[in-house]
């Protein structure tokens, strides 16, 4: 449930975005800061190791102003997609209010990519969370890659591998390029927020 | 009535969302242009490439080693392209004994070392000279790189012995990666020498018949 706070009329929504490792998390919050800083007119805050992986998370707030009377602050988080960092990513889902699942689209990550999406599942019902309750958007990242004629996992194998189940939006994307960021960003955002309104009733 | 209600606050978050995040010109949809493709000879090489860049496996490595030595056979006979690819491999070797504890330059001098060689194996025309000035380049980066996997080493203290940065596990590599770059050092150097020395050669015997 996000925070809300009826004094100061604010709610804090959460968005995590989830994935295995190198698959573009990082990238996508990125990409958002670079094209729009000047506009969100915040910091990202990213703690990386010395081979540029995610150590503990990223962070990058944002308000999109007051709606139905209410400030709504946005933050985005990522997880490190390592599997070492288990407790870390748990840490960071708690409080979670809307998950972008960042799929790596290479066909040698697809397996990585299922065991992923497993990992979240049980660290979501870790917080007595559902993956099919909770607002998530899918992103099939990198399909750039094919450009370079790299073997890709196929939408349709990616789409029965990992929302055949969940049966909710997916983006092909490329966090490199841009592609799809922010209207993956943009869905989740507006999803978690129907989701709030509807849990405050 | 509720649902009306519903849907014009989705609306006007939505709209929000749509005047902060305007403005993104990202295209949208990517679709595939190279053409050759199909031909592309390194095009299992820059898979495992791009793999080692996200995750050192033994399954990775083995790849490469597989692709380099593939690639050798393939280019024996063009000697700049066969050194690109023996760097290739010997840093490949490198990263492969220490894994994760690699020197985080060793990945880009990798990924360089790629972009190289796809640059004189794709592009069409390119002179020897020109293909030797990259070769050049990637050489210096080499010894740039090498004298900082040298300062690496561990200081020695008075009386302990310095244990080398890089060291191959007994029976696993009969060649320290460092020993490789040496190997392929002189050959490049061997190399030089014998283009001068058929240079002068041709340069002689055009005099001659003058």
């Amino acid at each position: 449930m996000a925070f809300v706070n009826p004094k100061k009329k604010e709610v804090q929504v959460k968005i995590v975005y989830y994935g295995p490792g190198r698959g573009g998390k990082t990238t996508n919050l990125e990409y958002i800061y670079k094209k729009f800083d000047a506009r969100i007119k915040t910091e990202m805050v990213t703690i990386k190791t010395h081979g540029d992986r995610t150590l503990f998370f990223d962070f990058l707030p944002f308000d999109i102003g007051k709606v139905n009377g209410y400030e709504i602050k946005v933050q985005l988080y990522t997880v490190p997609g390592q599997v070492k960092y288990n407790a870390t990513r748990r840490l960071v889902l708690r409080g979670v209010d809307g998950i972008v699942f960042v799929a790596d689209s290479m066909m040698v990550r697809r397996e990585k990519n299922i065991l992923s999406i497993k990992n979240l599942q049980e660290d979501l019902a870790n917080y007595k969370k559902s993956i099919f309750k909770i607002p998530i958007v899918l992103q099939y990242n990198k399909v750039d890659l094919e450009e370079q004629g790299i073997p890709l996992t196929s939408v349709e194998t990616l789409q029965k591998d990992l929302n055949s189940q969940l049966k909710t939006s997916a983006f092909k994307a490329s966090a490199l390029k841009g592609t799809n960021v922010v209207p993956t960003m943009k869905k989740i955002v507006s999803m978690t927020i129907a989701t709030i309104v509807k849990e405050l009733k | 009535m509720q649902q009306n209600i519903d849907d014009v606050l989705i609306d006007e978050i939505d709209g929000r969302l749509d005047d902060l995040f305007a403005g993104d010109k990202t295209p949208q949809k990517t679709d595939g242009e190279s053409s050759d493709i199909k031909e592309y000879p390194l095009k299992e090489l820059k898979a495992v490439i791009l793999s080692i860049d996200w995750e050192i496996t033994d399954d990775a490595m083995k790849r490469l080693a597989d692709q380099v030595a593939g690639l050798k056979k393939r280019y024996k006979d063009d000697r700049i392209v066969f050194m690109l690819i023996q760097l290739l491999g010997s840093i490949g070797e490198y990263i492969r004994i220490n894994k994760g504890k690699s020197h985080p330059d060793s990945f880009k001098f990798l990924n360089s070392l790629f972009k190289k060689l796809d640059k004189v194996v794709r592009t069409k025309g390119l002179t020897e000279s020109e293909k030797k000035k990259i070769l050049s380049v990637e050489v210096n980066k080499y010894k740039v790189l090498k004298d900082k996997l040298s300062h690496r080493k561990p200081v020695a203290e008075k009386g302990k012995q310095v244990k080398p940065a890089v060291k191959a596990k007994a029976g696993k590599t009969d060649v320290l990666p460092i020993e490789a770059f040496s190997d392929a050092m002189d050959q490049i150097r061997q190399l030089i020498r014998s283009e001068f020395k058929a240079l002068r050669e041709e340069l002689r015997s055009g005099r001659e018949r003058k």
